[in-house]
């Protein structure tokens, strides 16, 4: 009788945690823990493996089309799979690191500011451009400068935003965190000009403590950065590459 | 700061500074914000001189999450009219030679 109930024991302890980790099982094939994660990312992996075992009977790996994104699939993942074995070993920046981060940046950092700016964005082959930067020097306010495009006929769009210093472009960011209230600049746009006239900047400072956690990710990322993209170059370097056909003569 | 303006990537959304609301729409490289580069260093960018039909490769500080299954649905390409029309006369044709035993 006890060696009865101890294998019932046994049985139910069996039940309730499968020693190899399987989740489920779809038509006999197992579904284990590291394949998903929660209910809903199982219910995912269940559907998946379904289409997956119709997709095999239906003879569809090797269907050439198929078979190629297959190998171009695990080409991608081997690719990816050295990349990050070449980045793994960053380790975390130093503290001097982040501490140089943050005073190399104040405009983002400690005299981090919200910027209220009206802009107006003067597009690409506009023959006024150049008189265009002559005119922002005299003109009193923005409103100024769209009248006088205006009376050119010249095509502008105009805009207001509130921006905290972190999502303004990097490339405005060191003169707008100069300007005063009420002054006027042009910035270079990929597609023309820029007219900005700073209405207002709201000081936010942040300080070195709460800037420290986001700098650490950040200058880890970058590094991992640097030496994916070392690694890389590294490799073109030692490896032999031809180019055949149309891409010899490059 | 300047080499990481040449990374190019479309990665997942990231947690950005205080009171900054997520920006709506991935801007051109040369008018990114620190926003932006934090966003593809730390959740994964692409290498840059990677060509584009190779898909990116990521090195991001935290891996996006395994097991995620998304599936979608393209259109599956079909034998054009013409195709099935000529392949049915291609058959009509060997039956009727096989029959009749021309010998055309």
């Amino acid at each position: 009788m006890r060696l009865f109930l101890a294998l019932l024991l046994l049985l139910a302890a069996c039940q309730q945690a499968d020693p190899h980790g399987v989740l489920a099982k779809v038509n006999g094939a197992e579904i284990l823990a590291d394949q998903a994660s929660g209910h809903q990312g199982l219910e995912h992996i269940i559907d998946r493996e379904l289409l997956v075992q119709k997709a095999l009977e239906a003879g569809l790996d090797r269907d050439p089309l198929v078979a190629q994104s297959l190998e171009n699939a695990r080409r991608q993942i081997l690719a990816q799979a050295w990349l990050e074995r070449s980045a793994a070993g960053s380790g975390k920046p130093q503290p001097e690191e982040v501490r140089s981060f943050y005073a190399d940046n104040p405009a983002l950092f400690s005299e981090r500011r919200i910027y209220r700016l009206s802009e107006l964005t003067v597009p690409a082959g506009s023959e006024l451009l150049d008189v265009l930067r002559g005119q922002v020097l005299v003109a009193r306010d923005i409103d100024e400068v769209a009248a006088w495009l205006r009376q050119r006929n010249a095509t502008f769009r105009p805009a207001s935003s509130v921006l905290p210093a972190e999502q303004l472009p990097l490339s405005y960011l060191p003169r707008l965190a100069r300007m005063q209230p009420g002054e006027i600049a042009v910035f270079d746009a990929p597609n023309g000009v820029t007219v900005v006239q700073l209405l207002e900047a709201q000081e936010a400072p942040l300080s070195e403590r709460e800037a420290a956690p986001m700098i650490e990710t950040f200058l880890s990322g970058r590094r991992r950065l640097e030496l994916a993209a070392a690694e890389v170059k590294r490799l073109r370097e030692v490896a032999r590459i031809e180019y055949v056909g149309d891409f010899k003569a490059r | 700061m300047k080499t990481l303006l040449l990374v190019a990537a479309l990665m997942q959304p990231v947690a950005p500074l205080p009171q900054s609301p997520a920006p709506l729409a991935s801007p051109p490289a040369a008018l990114y914000s620190f926003n932006d580069v934090y966003r593809l260093t730390v959740n994964g960018a692409a290498m840059a001189d990677f060509p584009a039909a190779a898909g990116p490769l990521r090195v991001a500080v935290t891996p996006p999450p395994h097991g995620a299954a998304g599936f979608s649905i393209h259109d599956v390409q079909e034998p054009g009219r013409w195709l099935l029309v000529f392949a049915g006369l291609a058959a009509a044709f060997w039956v009727a030679r096989r029959r009749l035993d021309y010998s055309f």
